[in-house]
């Protein structure tokens, strides 16, 4: 044993002399509370598919126009697209959390960036998609016009943050390799 | 739990100075392995699985929550918070400059280092962090360099 190791080894000597033991109690309502907030989220989602759901109904039954059945299939197409996306994207973050840290960096930044990709896709073909329908029922009017523009700003922002955000993390990762 | 809890701990102090954002990071570290726990399949020893959802966890809280820039003489009150008696007043000093060396430097060398210092074989720090053996041979021994240069200066 050189005397390089006899000083690692006395270095890891104090290093593990902390024994600070970790409670079960607080651990056991920790669980409690992670479970009980999983189920309300999941609980929630469901209540806003099932209230949205409802009020089609309700418009359906009073009868609708034309415009109003368009409107209902687009909004009910583009949350059948985007909520299988979300779940499964998330499912992949915990699938991920057991990789070797390498290939956790690089998932992660994977994950972000095609949750970037597909949030600005998604956007792209809704406003291609409502403003086509409002140009169809001519009601591409001024302000209709100002809100998508507003909503396509926000939209542009958060992306150019999310991109930098996630660029940020690949070189936070490419410099700690 | 009993087994790995204080690693653990040990882990979740050479990431974070802050005592709050130690705690945090433990209790994240500890939900993650409790939620990864089913897809532990034997394929890897239980310790390196372990290590590797804790390694994890703390990038991911490291990435969310980037350090404030406290001041290094905190680290003195974080390592263990727990009252020594006098004849441990020495060996409680030698472990908070440990920690205060560990903590100044840069997040990679922290990672592996602190692998090495749980006892860690060099086998078991390349599977953790997803590198050759000769790679992190290599990055361990510039670590420890540094850790001994950092230790002079404290």
């Amino acid at each position: 044993m050189t005397g390089n190791d006899r000083e690692w080894d006395s270095l890891s000597d104090v290093w593990c002399a902390s024994r600070q033991e970790i409670e079960s109690a607080p651990l056991r309502r920790m669980v409690a509370s992670h479970r009980r907030r999983i189920a309300a989220v999941a609980a929630g989602e469901v209540l806003v598919v099932a209230g949205f759901a409802w009020l089609s109904w309700l418009a359906v039954r009073d009868g609708v126009a034309v415009w109003e059945a368009v409107w209902l299939s687009t909004l009910w197409g583009f949350t059948g697209v985007a909520a299988p996306f979300a779940w499964w994207n998330r499912r992949g973050a915990w699938n991920a959390i057991t990789a070797s840290v390498a290939e956790y960096q690089r998932l992660r930044a994977v994950r972000r960036m095609r949750s970037l990709r597909f949030g600005c896709a998604l956007f792209i073909a809704e406003v291609v998609v409502v403003g086509a329908e409002l140009v169809w029922f001519n009601r591409f009017t001024a302000p209709a016009a100002v809100l998508l523009g507003a909503l396509t700003v926000v939209v542009g922002a958060w992306a150019l943050w999310m991109r930098n955000r996630a660029a940020h993390e690949i070189a936070m990762a490419d410099a700690e390799r | 739990m009993h087994e790995y809890g204080p690693s653990l701990r040990r882990v979740a102090s050479a990431w974070e100075r802050d005592p709050a954002a130690q705690e945090d990071l433990l209790q994240e570290i500890l939900l993650a392995l409790w939620r990864a726990l089913p897809r532990f399949r034997g394929e890897a020893s239980e310790r390196t699985f372990v290590f590797r959802v804790a390694m994890n966890r703390a990038l991911t809280h490291r990435f969310r929550r980037p350090p404030r820039g406290e001041p290094l003489d905190r680290a003195s009150h974080v390592f263990d918070s727990r009252p020594t008696p006098e004849a441990e007043a020495t060996a409680s000093e030698q472990r908070a400059s440990l920690l205060a060396a560990l903590q100044a430097l840069p997040l990679a060398m922290r990672q592996i280092l602190a692998l090495s210092l749980e006892g860690l074989s060099g086998a078991e720090i390349a599977h953790i962090l997803g590198i050759t053996e000769n790679n992190a041979a290599v990055r361990l021994n510039r670590a420890r360099r540094a850790l001994q240069e950092a230790l002079h200066r404290t």
